[in-house]
C-alpha cells in the first residue's frame, strides 16, 4: 500500500459468432488469428480508454460457436507457442507425425467437427490449427484404397467404368 | 432406405472444403497416396491433376507428386539411368582389377626372377601366391563395394516398392 501499483487486467475482445453468441477472449490469445489481428488493428481497438462492455464484437459471420469455442480452446492452449515464420515453415519437410500429443486428443472429433474447424481456422488465418488439422486429414487417407476413403468421408464415385480405366493407366506409372 | 438414400445423396464434407485446404491436404501426401486420391472422385482428380510439387532432388523423387506428363522425364532419366552407370562403374573396376591382378602375375615374377637370379623359381612361386592373395582380397574390398553402393541407391527406392505393392494388393482384393 506504500508503492500502489497499478494493476492491469489482461486486454479482453468480443468475438461474435454466426449465431450471435458472444465470446470474450484476451488479446494476447487471440492474436494468433491473423483476420482478428488485422480487424483489431484497423479498427483501433487496442486503445486502453475503451472498456470491454462499450468495446464493439469483432463479428465471424463464417463460424458457429460451438466451434469458436473450440477454436479459443486450441488459442489458448498455444499462446506461449513462439510465432511462425512461414518462410521456414514452407521450406520444412511436410510431415504428418509432428501433431503434439495434445492437438491430437483436442482433434479427435467427428468429421463434421474438424471439417468446420479447418473452415474456421481458414476464415480466421490461423495457421497452426489449419496445418494441425488438414495433417490429421492426411493422416486419415493414409494406407486407405480409394474404396475405403470413399467410405470414410461419404464420397460418391461419380466415375464410369472408362474413366477409372484411364485413371488406371494414368497411375500405372508409379507401379511399373 | 430413405434414410440411407438422404445419407448417399449428401456432399461431403471433404469435397465442401474450399480448393486451396483440399491442395494442402494432398501436399501432405506421397505420390501413392495423392494417386489414390484421384481414383476417388472426380473433383479430387481434377484437383490432384493440378497438383503439382516441386521436386527437391532426383533421388526423393518419388516422395514428390510427378505430373504423369512428366514422369517419362524424371523415371527414365534418373531411375533408369542410375544403375545402369552404377553397373557400368563397377564392372570396368572389377574389370581393371582383375586385368591387373593377370597382368602383374605375368610379368612380376619375369621382374623378379631377373633381379634375384639365384632361385629364380622360388622367386617365382612366392610372388604369384602374394599376388594371388591380393587378387583374392582386392576382387572382395570391390564386392564389398559394390554390395554397400547398390544397398544404399537401394533403400531410396525400398519404400515405394512397398507401397506398390500395397496398392497392387488392394486392387486385387477390389
Amino acid at each position: 500500500f506504500l508503492f500502489p501499483i497499478k494493476m492491469t487486467s489482461p486486454r479482453m475482445i468480443k468475438l461474435t459468432s454466426n449465431d450471435d453468441k458472444t465470446f470474450e477472449v484476451e488479446r494476447d490469445v487471440i492474436k494468433q488469428s491473423v483476420t482478428v489481428n488485422t480487424l483489431i488493428t484497423d479498427l483501433n481497438m487496442d486503445d486502453e480508454d475503451v472498456s470491454v462492455e462499450n468495446q464493439m464484437a469483432i463479428p465471424l459471420p463464417n463460424v458457429d460457436a460451438a466451434t469458436l469455442e473450440m477454436v479459443i480452446t486450441w488459442c489458448k492452449q498455444h499462446r506461449e507457442d513462439p510465432p511462425r515464420n512461414e518462410e521456414e515453415e514452407e521450406k520444412k519437410e511436410k510431415r504428418t507425425d509432428d501433431i503434439p500429443e495434445w492437438d491430437k486428443t483436442f482433434l479427435d472429433v467427428e468429421q463434421s467437427v474438424l471439417f468446420a474447424l479447418i473452415l474456421a481456422a481458414n476464415y480466421m488465418d490461423i495457421k497452426g490449427l489449419l496445418d494441425n488439422c488438414c495433417k490429421t486429414v492426411a493422416n486419415m487417407i493414409k494406407g486407405k484404397t480409394p474404396d475405403e476413403i470413399r467410405k470414410h468421408f461419404n464420397i460418391k464415385n461419380d466415375f464410369t467404368p472408362e474413366e477409372e480405366e484411364q485413371i488406371r493407366k494414368e497411375n500405372a506409372w508409379c507401379e511399373d | 432406405s430413405i434414410a440411407m438414400d438422404v445419407v448417399e445423396k449428401e456432399e461431403s464434407p471433404l469435397l465442401l472444403l474450399p480448393t486451396e485446404i483440399i491442395f494442402k491436404i494432398f501436399s501432405y501426401l506421397d505420390v501413392p497416396n495423392r494417386l489414390k486420391m484421384r481414383e476417388v472422385n472426380r473433383k479430387l482428380r481434377s484437383i490432384g491433376n493440378k497438383t503439382k510439387f516441386p521436386i527437391r532432388f532426383a533421388n526423393r523423387v518419388q516422395e514428390d507428386f510427378v505430373d504423369p506428363r512428366e514422369k517419362s522425364h524424371y523415371f527414365s532419366s534418373w531411375e533408369k539411368l542410375h544403375p545402369k552407370l552404377e553397373d557400368f562403374f563397377l564392372d570396368s573396376m572389377m574389370l581393371m582389377s582383375i586385368m591387373f591382378c593377370v597382368g602383374s602375375a605375368i610379368i612380376l615374377p619375369f621382374v623378379a626372377g631377373t633381379l634375384i637370379s639365384e632361385n629364380v623359381y622360388m622367386v617365382y612361386i612366392y610372388t604369384n601366391i602374394a599376388l594371388l592373395i591380393l587378387s583374392i582380397v582386392f576382387y572382395w574390398i570391390v564386392i564389398g563395394l559394390k554390395v554397400a553402393l547398390r544397398r544404399v541407391s537401394e533403400n531410396c527406392r525400398v519404400k515405394r516398392r512397398q507401397e506398390r505393392e500395397t496398392i497392387r494388393l488392394d486392387r486385387q482384393n477390389a
